[in-house]
């Protein structure tokens, strides 16, 4: 089924902010989402009152064994937390697991006339001690199949398709560094990035501690205390913003998933077989291709994931976007400027909103130094090819386009 | 796996679908769901089946398999997540595609010898007692 018909060019992004990106913030997070929702408001000239939608990705994070009941404001920031925190009188609201796919079910809404202008949020929280790690002798659900051989990290389960891509392909850890590189590079001048005043240089990139083969510490965002809010209206409503709307021109998300083995994502045919048939959606339903993207965000929570989106939507053949990336053709002044923002790999693990943030900034030439000349449309990712949170979105500065 | 010392990794926890997987695990068989009516296995369980979809009259039964298939991918875990393994050896954790049907997908940690290790190398199924009346399969690869 097509998923455009609702929203293309209907719907626009018309203010956004970010909180700063740090591993453990003085403040709970419920009072970062709040300072980001107030400033996307005031960034797009309005008010609290004004809201009459919400919708936030409000998954995560994940605890040692579960031990630790989740807390709205404290461990997550949902819905709810929002609109009683902020006085708000929606009359449409929706959490989903991760932040992307709310903001597409939030322009649905938009276009649908379920609501005027929504607040879409997405928060992150890392908790105290290990990321993942798993406590405690009693592996339940899913995770009968995988603690048991003390497997459980998403850092081991991307490993694998990625050892299979290595050992397919050719690919070394090498090629992998360009990447991470230039990424950290691209923060630099971003203060409110994680890793903003930190480059990294392929020596420390080949250096950096091995977690799960290939898999180093350095193709894993680092878990961060932080918050990203939009705010969506429809196309006629964004005409009266002070700053120049960005339409949503188009969407596709993985369909028919893999069967999910638990504590794997499969192999790594699966990441093609899901990644090819949304690319022929999302291309086949905008009259795009990949070509006509100005400005590239792949999601990078793990590293390999940008490789995979670069293959199964078109930038480079199947099997060669390690040798693709190379020669400087990344970098911001190159031939195919990549994840100019900083990604999750600069900021932190945010989950997709550097890479919304960036198509919006760009399009809507606010930019600043790294705006890039030609920026009138856009593609951003998130997740893998082969889950069902998985999705790629469009963007415009043209409703007509 | 079977030293002096208590276990103090985790152990897998049958619930109502899964049961049957770890009786059978328990008798050092690996078997796997599979459909009475079209012959489609599952792994994990699913309550009703993927391949005939047959909503109205599911009939499961655990049919065990030969514990033959091949490598489809694998990771070496170095640093380790998870308490009981916390500084232990690496672990060869690896996927397999079990022969008996193209997507019947397994994973567990390659054991014995694992530097013959290649995508499509096959391997075999290993029960070992990890605990008093706690077992897990493991794969080691066929020489």
């Amino acid at each position: 089924m097509s998923q455009r018909s609702l929203f293309r060019n209907k719907v626009a992004i018309v203010g956004a902010a970010v909180t700063n990106c740090v591993r453990h913030a003085d403040v709970a997070v419920g009072s970062l989402a709040v300072q980001a929702s107030d400033a996307a408001i005031a960034d797009a000239g309005l008010t609290r009152a004004d809201i009459d939608g919400v919708a936030c990705g409000a998954g995560l994070p994940s605890y040692a064994a579960s031990t630790r009941a989740l807390q709205p404001g404290f461990d997550l920031v949902n819905g709810d937390f929002l609109i009683n925190h902020m006085s708000l009188e929606p009359s449409w609201s929706l959490d989903k697991d991760s932040f992307p796919p709310a903001l597409a079910f939030a322009a649905q809404a938009v276009a649908s006339g379920a609501a005027k202008y929504v607040l879409v949020n997405r928060t992150l929280h890392n908790p105290v001690g290990r990321y993942n790690s798993f406590e405690g002798l009693g592996a339940k659900g899913s995770q009968q199949w995988s603690a048991p051989y003390g497997f459980v990290a998403p850092s081991s389960m991307i490993a694998m398709p990625y050892m299979e891509y290595q050992q397919r392909y050719g690919a070394r850890r090498e090629h992998m560094a360009t990447l991470a590189v230039q990424t950290r590079k691209n923060v630099q001048d971003i203060p409110t990035a994680y890793w903003h005043g930190k480059e990294l240089t392929v020596e420390q990139y080949l250096a950096g501690r091995m977690i799960s083969e290939p898999m180093s510490l350095f193709d894993n965002d680092i878990p961060v205390d932080g918050s990203g809010s939009f705010i969506l209206t429809s196309a006629e409503r964004a005409r009266d913003r002070p700053h120049k709307p960005v339409y949503l021109t188009g969407w596709a998300k993985v369909r028919n998933p893999s069967k999910f083995i638990p504590g794997t994502l499969g192999p790594l045919d699966d990441f093609y077989d899901g990644g090819f048939d949304l690319a022929g959606r999302l291309w086949g339903d905008s009259g795009w291709r990949a070509d006509d993207c100005d400005i590239v965000q792949l999601y990078d929570g793990f590293t390999p994931l940008v490789w995979l989106w670069l293959e199964v939507l078109g930038f480079c053949p199947q099997g060669e976007a390690w040798r693709f990336i190379q020669d400087g053709k990344i970098a911001r002044d190159g031939k195919f400027p990549l994840n100019s923002g900083g990604g999750n790999q600069g900021w932190g693990r945010l989950h997709g909103v550097p890479h919304v943030l960036e198509c919006y900034l760009q399009l809507s030439r606010r930019a600043g130094a790294r705006q890039i000349e030609r920026a009138e449309t856009a593609i951003s990712t998130y997740a893998t090819p082969c889950a069902p949170i998985g999705e790629a979105l469009l963007y415009s500065t043209d409703p007509e386009r | 796996m079977s030293d002096e010392r208590e276990y103090d990794r985790p152990v897998p926890v049958p619930d109502e679908m899964t049961a049957g997987f770890w009786e059978a695990v328990g008798r050092h068989e690996l078997s796997f769901q599979r459909c009475g009516h079209c012959g489609t296995y599952a792994h994990p369980p699913v309550s009703f089946c993927v391949g005939c979809h047959n909503l109205d009259q599911p009939a499961f039964s655990f049919e065990k398999v030969s514990g033959c298939g091949t490598i489809v991918n694998w990771t070496v875990i170095t640093d380790q997540m998870v308490s009981g393994f916390i500084g232990a050896d690496p672990i060869v954790h690896v996927l397999v595609r079990l022969d008996e049907q193209e997507d019947l997908l397994f994973p567990a940690t390659l054991i014995g010898d694992t530097s013959g290790i290649t995508l499509g190398a096959p391997v075999e199924t290993v029960i070992r007692d990890v605990a008093p009346g706690v077992s897990l399969p493991y794969f080691q690869l066929i020489p």
